[in-house]
C-alpha cells in the first residue's frame, strides 16, 4: 500500500468515526448540564404524571404539553408529507418524462433549498389571505403548523422515493412486465417494497427536521406557556421553541438546566420516532418477503 | 399447420438507430428454435421483440408484424387492441441472469400467480409444488420454502425463475440465454427440462454456446448485426456440415 492509501484509509476511518464521536459528546453535554433537572418533574412539574397522561390535567412546569405539541406537529407534517412525497416521488421516477420532469425536478429542489423561516413567512400570510377571505375567525394554530412544517419536509419525501426508485436496477424493473404484472401492480408489488429501505431514509430525515425547526412553529402557532392543545386549531407549546425560549430568556441556572433537559428529551424523542419508523418498515418488508 | 411464431419485416430501432432490420422467419410446432448471433447482434430484441418488452425501454420503435398462435387462435402482438400485459402473461420469459425477487422461494412463485392469475390458497400453492418438481427443484427446497430465494445457488435460481414462469400456464415460452450464469450441471439439468417442454409448449431461445446449440435446437436463425443472415434445420440434407459452417462463422 503506497502512503498515499494509507493516508486516505486512515482519514476514511476518522472521518466515519465523526458522526459517532460528536452523537457522544452532545448526549454527554448535554446529561452533564441538565444533571439534577432529569426527573419527572422537568416533564410534569407539580402535576401527577398519571393525571396528565390519562386525564390531560394541566400541567403547568414541565415540558410534557411541548412534547404531545412537538409529536403533534410531527405526526401532522407526517400525514402531510409521507403520502404526497411518496406519490411525486414515483411520478418523477416512473411517468414523467422529458422537460415536464426537469421543471419537477427543478421545483422540487428549489422548495428542498427553501430556508425554513420562508416556510413560516408562508404560513402566516396563508392565515392572513384566509382571514382577509374565507375564515375571518382563522388564525395560527396546531393544523398550520403541521401543514407548514409537512410542506417543509415534502422534498426530502420526494427526493428519497425518486432517487431510490430510479436507482433500482434494470433487471429488477423489467421483471415484473416480463411476468405479466401491469404498471401499477409493478410499483406497487415490486418495485415500493424494494426501494423501501431508500424511502426510509427519507421519512427519518423527514420526521428528524419536522421535530426540530423552530423558525416554522414560532410564526405559525407555538407559544410559550399554551398547554395542552385542545383541538387542532389551538395554539400549543413545542420543544423547539420551549428550548430557544429557554436559552433566550431564562432568568435562573435551574431553568437553564430545564433547558438542556428538553433538548435531551427532544433527541430522545426523535430517536424514538426514527425507531417506530425502522420497526414499521420492518414490519412491512417481512409481510413483504413472506406474505 | 399454423406456425406458434411468425414474423415478418420485422425492425426494432432505439433512438432512430435500428438494432434489428426487416427479420422475418416463421417456427413450427414441436420444434425447439435457437436464436444465436454475436453479443450486440440483436438476439435478446428480437426475443423481447416477441412480448413487447422493448417498450419497456425509452426510444423503442417497433414497426413489422409479430404474430403468435394462442389457444384461442392467432394474436396479432402488435394490433392496437393487443394489451401488453395480457400478452406477457401468455409469452413467459426467462433471463440470462436470475431475476427473483428478493423474498422467500414460496412468495417468488404465488405472488405472480396471485397477481396475474388471480390464483391463491391451495391451488396455488399445489401448482408452485408441481411447478417446483418439474424442473427438479422441489426437493431441494421442500423443507424451505419460506427462506429467501436469494440463498438459492445461481442454477437453483435459474430453475425458480423457469418454475415461476411455468407455474403461470404461458402458451410460449422466451427464454435469453438461460444458462448463461449456471455451472454445467445446472445447465445440463435445465436444457433436460427444455427437451422435455418442447413438444407441449413452443420455446424461442437465445443461445451463446455451440455445444447447447446443437443438443437444443431443431432450427436455429443466425442474427447479425440486426438482420437475419441464415437458417438451419435439424431435417434439412447435410444438416451437419451446414450445421458447422454456419455457426464457425458465428462463435
Amino acid at each position: 500500500m503506497t502512503r498515499f492509501h494509507h493516508v486516505f484509509s486512515v482519514l476514511c476511518r476518522l472521518c466515519a468515526l465523526l458522526p459517532g464521536a460528536v452523537l457522544l459528546f452532545l448526549v454527554g453535554f448535554l446529561l452533564q448540564q441538565s444533571r439534577g433537572r432529569l426527573d419527572l418533574q422537568l416533564l410534569f412539574g407539580d402535576t401527577p404524571p398519571l393525571d396528565a397522561l390519562i386525564h390531560f390535567a394541566p400541567v403547568w412546569d414541565g415540558i410534557w404539553p411541548a412534547c404531545f405539541g412537538t409529536f403533534c406537529v410531527v405526526a401532522l407534517a407526517g400525514i402531510v408529507a409521507v403520502p404526497l412525497g411518496i406519490l411525486c416521488g414515483i411520478h418523477l421516477s416512473e411517468f414523467a418524462r422529458g422537460r415536464f420532469r426537469t421543471m419537477l425536478s427543478f421545483c422540487v429542489d428549489l422548495l428542498a433549498g427553501m430556508p425554513s423561516i420562508l416556510m413560516g413567512l408562508f404560513g402566516f400570510a396563508l392565515i392572513l389571505f384566509l382571514r382577509h377571505t374565507l375564515l375571518p375567525d382563522a388564525g395560527t394554530c396546531l393544523l398550520l403548523s403541521g401543514f407548514c412544517m409537512g410542506l417543509l419536509v415534502l422534498p426530502y419525501m420526494v427526493n428519497a422515493t425518486y432517487s431510490s426508485l430510479s436507482g433500482l436496477p434494470h433487471d429488477i424493473r423489467l421483471l415484473g412486465p416480463s411476468l405479466g404484472l401491469n404498471r401499477m401492480q409493478t410499483i406497487r408489488h415490486i418495485l415500493l417494497p424494494s426501494a423501501g429501505r431508500g424511502i426510509l431514509s427519507g421519512l427519518v430525515l423527514s420526521l428528524g427536521r419536522a421535530a426540530e425547526d423552530t423558525a416554522v412553529i414560532m410564526l405559525t402557532g407555538a407559544v410559550a406557556n399554551a398547554g395542552m392543545p385542545r383541538s387542532l386549531l389551538d395554539k400549543y407549546e413545542a420543544l423547539p421553541f420551549y428550548i430557544y425560549t429557554t436559552a433566550a430568556e431564562y432568568q435562573t441556572p435551574e431553568e437553564l438546566k430545564a433547558g438542556f433537559g428538553a433538548a435531551l428529551v427532544l433527541l430522545i424523542l426523535t430517536t424514538g420516532l426514527f425507531l417506530a419508523a425502522h420497526l414499521l418498515h420492518n414490519a412491512m418488508e417481512r409481510r413483504w418477503r413472506q406474505g | 399447420m399454423t406456425p406458434p411464431v411468425s414474423i415478418n419485416n420485422l425492425t426494432v430501432s432505439f433512438d432512430g438507430t435500428p438494432v434489428l432490420e426487416n427479420v422475418t422467419f416463421k417456427t413450427r410446432p414441436g420444434e425447439l428454435t435457437v436464436i444465436v448471433g454475436r453479443s450486440g447482434s440483436g438476439k435478446s430484441t428480437l426475443l423481447r421483440a416477441v412480448n413487447r418488452l422493448n417498450e419497456c425501454f425509452p426510444g423503442c420503435s417497433t414497426t413489422g408484424e409479430v404474430q403468435l398462435a394462442l389457444h384461442d387462435g392467432q394474436l396479432d402482438v402488435y394490433s392496437a387492441t393487443t394489451c401488453p400485459e395480457h400478452l406477457r402473461a401468455r409469452a413467459g420469459m426467462v433471463f440470462q441472469s436470475p431475476n427473483i425477487l428478493p423474498v422467500s422461494i414460496a412468495r417468488n412463485m404465488l405472488l405472480p400467480q396471485k397477481l396475474v392469475r388471480n390464483v391463491t390458497g391451495r391451488s396455488a400453492e399445489e401448482k408452485m409444488r408441481h411447478m417446483l418438481e418439474r424442473v427438479g427443484l422441489l426437493e431441494e427446497v421442500h423443507d424451505r420454502l419460506g427462506a429467501p430465494a436469494a440463498t438459492l445457488s445461481g442454477g437453483q435460481q435459474q430453475r425458480l425463475c423457469l418454475a415461476r414462469a411455468l407455474a403461470l400456464e404461458p402458451e410460449i415460452l422466451l427464454l435469453d440465454e438461460p444458462t448463461a450464469s449456471v455451472d454445467y450441471r445446472s445447465a445440463r439439468r435445465i436444457e433436460e427440462l427444455l427437451l422435455s417442454l418442447k413438444n407441449e409448449l413452443p420455446m424461442l431461445v437465445v443461445s451463446h454456446s455451440l455445444p447447447q446449440t446443437q443438443r437444443l435446437a431443431d432450427r436455429v436463425l443466425l442474427i447479425r448485426k440486426g438482420r437475419l443472415v441464415g437458417e438451419w434445420h435439424r431435417g434439412q440434407a447435410n444438416a451437419e456440415a451446414d450445421f458447422e459452417k454456419m455457426l464457425s462463422t458465428t462463435f
